[in-house]
């Protein structure tokens, strides 16, 4: 891997200890991502997506969880897993920040909206006094809240869903970062509100080149924005590649019956092509390759030996098929 | 065309905020939440109700199924006033009719084993003599997909596919004619979604049901219904088979709400 | 198989050994109950070895404690007996895996996690095993006064927490003091609790000025102070174990109507109460079936705590002379006896106080253990 990669996370290893012992919630998933481009995660619940995100900001609550060692996240060739707490807090807001999906509840309901924007801008930047106003009015207006001056007044509880939303982008990028990590930001959101949002932070990305990771269950949405895809399931990369290649030619049995199964609604079918079974929980991983008890196509070898990313087609997938150029 | 079973007419249904009880000048707020709705469900169709939070669709399928009474208008089950239907008449609709929930989470009581919700429903409509109820209670378990060991289990024992499939065999307990399904995929996984909707096609075509869809997912809609309703805070904007509002709407609503599907980038086939 | 498994598929076994020893199969197994039936089962053939003279005399001339002491102790030595021989009658350990799964077996193994808990419970059950089996435990007649020789005698071999101003022996009558107190304390809840149960949840389920007036009401019953009213009303009218009971229950359902109310609103607009409403089945099989079963968690665990409260009151009551009358010994008022000789007869008031300590703690440990374990959170 090359070390100068703006975000680089590998052989992420992260653990939860529950009622039945511990779990391995994040089992070796690697990915990274470059100034300027959109990575898409995408999976369903308890794939580990969400799990991954927290991990890269250090914010796995130990116990119960814990990222094993041999897992690796680097900024710019700075491993972030071993640096001391302050830096870290220096990383938080400053150069990789995180939008939440529930803005009700990322947002602190007691203070107004202006404050709470300004409590990241002073952590973050030099700005004092007077100039941090006026900073968090324009980061405001940035985001699209009509009359910001006033808005930035107005207490969560105030605002629809959408705007607060934006609200907690503006907070996200006070401290000017190079990196923005959005967990399923728009999944509590109406449709047309949805598509405004996600032109929002693509806007934002062009302008500032930032790099946007956009974690998400919903297919179109990541197709929509992505510029590469990463497909997790039980705790791994199963599929990989440039976002359009990889929904128009999936390689991965499960990628193509994550497709097959989103009802599409330029085209209209009888049946939808359903993945039979249920993801697995993560005590009770299958052997072998993590989706055989679910796939069509199994071979003999799925069940015993668990397949790591190879090239395919189009795009990378774990899947024992692609070895013999199939 | 066929008959229709339920038609609601200038429906209407707004909430008061202010506090009951309450002494004083101030006059409560009022908040509407469907204002003039008119709308046909015929038998033996998938009639669809599309809209986004707040534009009043869920009410509307409970004011259809007599769960709340509407605050003007008025609804017909096969011709008849729900507002002058007797004990008798209540008895006989509730088991017509039915409902499928959208959470998985908080449609099935924690305290009730699957086998006792089921046995519940059967014994009280009278459905099944003792005698009968566990074979019935296993033939509906089957009938939604379900092992028989599911029936001595309690919900949060099961995956929330596997209780959305559970509320369904609730719902079908009763043998109904027609069932409003508030959102019923909306909390699940794709993979898991595709697995109900077949379901529940399967059982319209097995057990001849009517169903209202009510969703915000335009890409369901578009895959389950014969026709499509269209809901825009509190009213109806526009109304038509599925195919022709989808590739011909005529509502500025309905042409942003199309126009704000999540789709992969201009370039894919 | 997990090793948890493995246990609860071995709690089948039995051995001929059980008979005569029952649990020790289990026991030997590394079992908690094979411990505890086996522990029961020795004391209560020690008490019965120990006090064989009193069994005797009890047997001899019963009286309806004696039959009611007689009764118990068979009782408590047939349950000890099967719980340690359970496997014999128990042969499908997976019916008792199966049933473990309900909401209730699921809570009833968090509890059994929480070492407090258990051992708030353990105290409780011997205090409440105690206080049944008083009439053949304790050594004296509570009422059995030696005026010559035997006042005021510190603890000895003899009288192993000494004797009061009346020569009576103070561990009997501690004994004979649980009772009074347990009872009332049960009584007083049970009565509130019904109470508070029934009001709160017509008013969160019926809304509108149902509730407003029922709120009021208990607004209006809210504003009394409890052990003022106590002391007025039993003041009034002479006191008697049956007053008291009535008023703390009478004055000690309002925090659980409120209680039940809060949780029977939300539980009232839950998708399962909406679908038991389209089922078409009506509001008292609702309330009853669907919305109370949910709702009762906070009302165990109100419960547990309100004993504690009760006896503390009685205690106060009775210190006071207001409660129950001498001779009938209560903790209470052999505290309240012993008042002015704290300091050179230090046992009499001390005893009872202990005595009262540690079964309040107990149920507030118990109490504590019970909202941890029905946490709703769990159970989804």
């Amino acid at each position: 891997m090359n070390s100068t990669r703006l975000l680089a996370v590998e052989d992420l290893r992260v653990a939860f200890r529950g009622d039945e012992g511990e779990a391995l919630v994040v089992d070796g998933v690697s990915f990274s991502v470059e100034a300027g481009e959109t990575l898409g995660i995408v999976g369903e619940s308890g794939c580990g997506k969400s799990v991954s995100a927290l991990a890269i900001l250090g914010l796995i609550a130990d116990p119960p969880g814990r990222i094993l060692s041999g897992s690796s996240v680097r900024l710019r060739g700075e491993e972030l897993l071993a640096v001391s707490p302050s830096r870290l807090r220096d990383v938080r807001g400053g150069e990789i920040a995180m939008v939440f999906q529930e803005p009700m509840t990322s947002l602190n309901p007691v203070l107004r909206i202006g404050d709470q924007v300004a409590e990241a801008v002073r952590r973050h930047t030099e700005f004092r006094g007077g100039a941090v106003r006026d900073r968090v009015v324009a980061l405001l207006d940035r985001v699209g809240i009509p009359d910001p001056a006033n808005r930035a007044r107005a207490w969560p509880h105030q605002l629809s869903g959408g705007m607060r939303q934006r609200a907690m982008i503006a907070m996200a990028l006070a401290g000017d970062p190079e990196i923005l990590i959005a967990d399923e930001p728009t999944t509590a959101l109406d449709v047309t509100i949805q598509a405004r949002i996600l032109g929002l932070l693509d806007e934002l990305r062009r302008e500032r080149n930032l790099a946007l990771v956009l974690i998400s269950h919903d297919l179109g949405v990541v197709a929509q924005v992505a510029d590469r895809v990463a497909v997790m399931y039980a705790g791994r990369v199963v599929e990989e590649g440039p976002s359009t290649r990889l929904f128009s030619t999936p390689a991965h049995p499960y990628t193509v019956g994550l497709v097959r199964s989103t009802p599409d609604p330029d085209r209209p079918g009888d049946r939808l092509a359903a993945i039979p079974g249920s993801v697995p929980s993560p005590n009770a991983w299958p052997p072998g390759c993590r989706f055989h008890p679910r796939c069509a196509v199994a071979l003999d070898r799925c069940r015993q030996d668990d397949p790591s990313l190879m090239p395919a087609p189009a795009t990378r997938a774990a899947c024992w098929l692609l070895e013999d150029g199939r | 065309m066929s008959e229709a079973i339920l038609r609601a007419e200038g429906l209407e249904k707004w909430y008061s905020t202010g506090r009951a009880g309450r002494v004083g000048l101030r006059r409560p707020t009022q908040v509407e939440a469907v204002g003039g709705v008119d709308l046909e469900i015929r038998a033996g169709e998938t009639l669809a109700l599309v809209g986004e939070s707040g534009s009043g669709k869920s009410t509307t399928g409970r004011l259809l199924l007599g769960l709340e009474p509407p605050s003007a208008g008025r609804v017909l089950y096969r011709g008849r006033d729900l507002a002058e239907f007797d004990r008798a008449a209540w008895s006989s609709f509730r088991r017509r009719t039915q409902m499928v929930f959208q959470d998985p989470y908080g449609s099935l009581n924690p305290r009730h084993s699957v086998g006792g919700m089921l046995a519940e429903a059967l014994t009280f409509h009278g459905l099944a003599s003792e005698h009968d109820i566990s074979e019935r209670v296993v033939e509906l378990l089957a009938l939604v997909g379900l092992d028989e060991s599911a029936s001595a289990r309690y919900p949060h024992e099961f995956s929330g596919g596997q209780r959305q499939r559970i509320g369904i065999a609730r719902a079908l307990s009763v043998e109904p004619e027609l069932i409003v399904a508030d959102e019923p995929v909306s909390a699940l996984d794709v993979s898991v979604q595709a697995q109900i909707l077949n379901l529940l096609a399967d059982l319209q075509v097995e057990l001849g049901l009517t169903y209202l869809f009510i969703s915000h997912d335009l890409g369901v809609v578009r895959h389950v219904a014969d026709r499509t309703a269209v809901m825009f805070e509190g009213r109806i904007v526009e109304e038509g088979p599925t195919g022709s509002v989808f590739a011909d709407p005529q509502h500025p609503y309905t042409r942003e709400l199309l126009a704000s599907i999540a789709r992969p980038r201009a370039g894919v086939p | 198989m997990s090793r948890r498994a493995q246990l609860e598929s071995q709690g089948g076994q039995t051995g001929p050994l059980d008979i005569v020893l029952p649990g020790i199969s289990a026991l030997l197994a590394g079992r908690l109950y094979g411990f505890l039936a086996l522990g029961s089962w020795i004391t209560l053939l020690g008490i019965a070895w120990i006090r064989r003279a009193r069994i005797v005399d009890l047997l001899a001339q019963p009286g309806w404690d004696g039959i009611l002491a007689l009764v118990s102790f068979v009782v408590l030595l047939a349950a000890a007996w099967l719980a340690g021989n359970r496997g014999r009658f128990r042969p499908a350990a997976s019916q008792e895996a199966e049933a473990g799964r309900s909401p209730a077996a699921l809570a009833s193994r968090r509890f059994r996690r929480h070492h407090q808990a258990v051992l708030g419970l353990a105290l409780l059950s011997a205090v409440t095993v105690v206080a049944v089996l008083t009439p053949i435990l304790a050594p004296f007649d509570p009422d059995a006064m030696n005026l010559s020789t035997g006042r005021l005698l510190a603890p000895s071999a003899k009288n192993w927490m000494g004797t009061d101003e009346l020569g009576r022996d103070l561990l009997s009558r501690v004994l004979y003091g649980a009772r009074i107190s347990l009872i009332i304390g049960f009584l007083a809840v049970s009565i509130a609790i019904t109470l508070g149960t029934a009001i709160g949840a017509v008013a969160g389920y019926a809304g509108g000025w149902v509730d407003a007036i029922l709120m009021r009401i208990v607004d209006l019953f809210l504003s009394f102070p409890r052990l003022v009213l106590l002391i007025t009303v039993v003041a009034v009218f002479q006191p008697s174990i049956p007053l008291i009971v009535i008023v703390l229950g009478l004055t000690g359902w309002m925090g659980v109507s409120r209680l039940v109310r809060g949780q029977v609103l939300s539980v009232r607009e839950r998708e399962y109460v909406q679908a038991a409403h389209a089922l078409g089945y009506g509001p008292g099989r609702v309330l009853g079936r669907h919305i109370l079963p949910n709702v009762l968690t906070p009302v165990i665990v109100a419960a547990t705590l309100g004993i504690g409260n009760a006896i503390l009151a009685e205690a106060a009551l009775s210190f006071l002379g207001l409660g129950v009358q001498p001779p009938t010994a209560s903790w209470g008022n052999i505290i309240q006896s012993g008042g002015d000789r704290i300091l050179d007869a230090w046992w009499i008031s001390t005893f009872p106080g202990l005595a009262i300590v540690l079964t309040v703690m107990s149920f507030n440990l118990v109490g504590d253990g019970l909202r941890d374990a029905l946490d709703p959170r769990h159970v989804e």
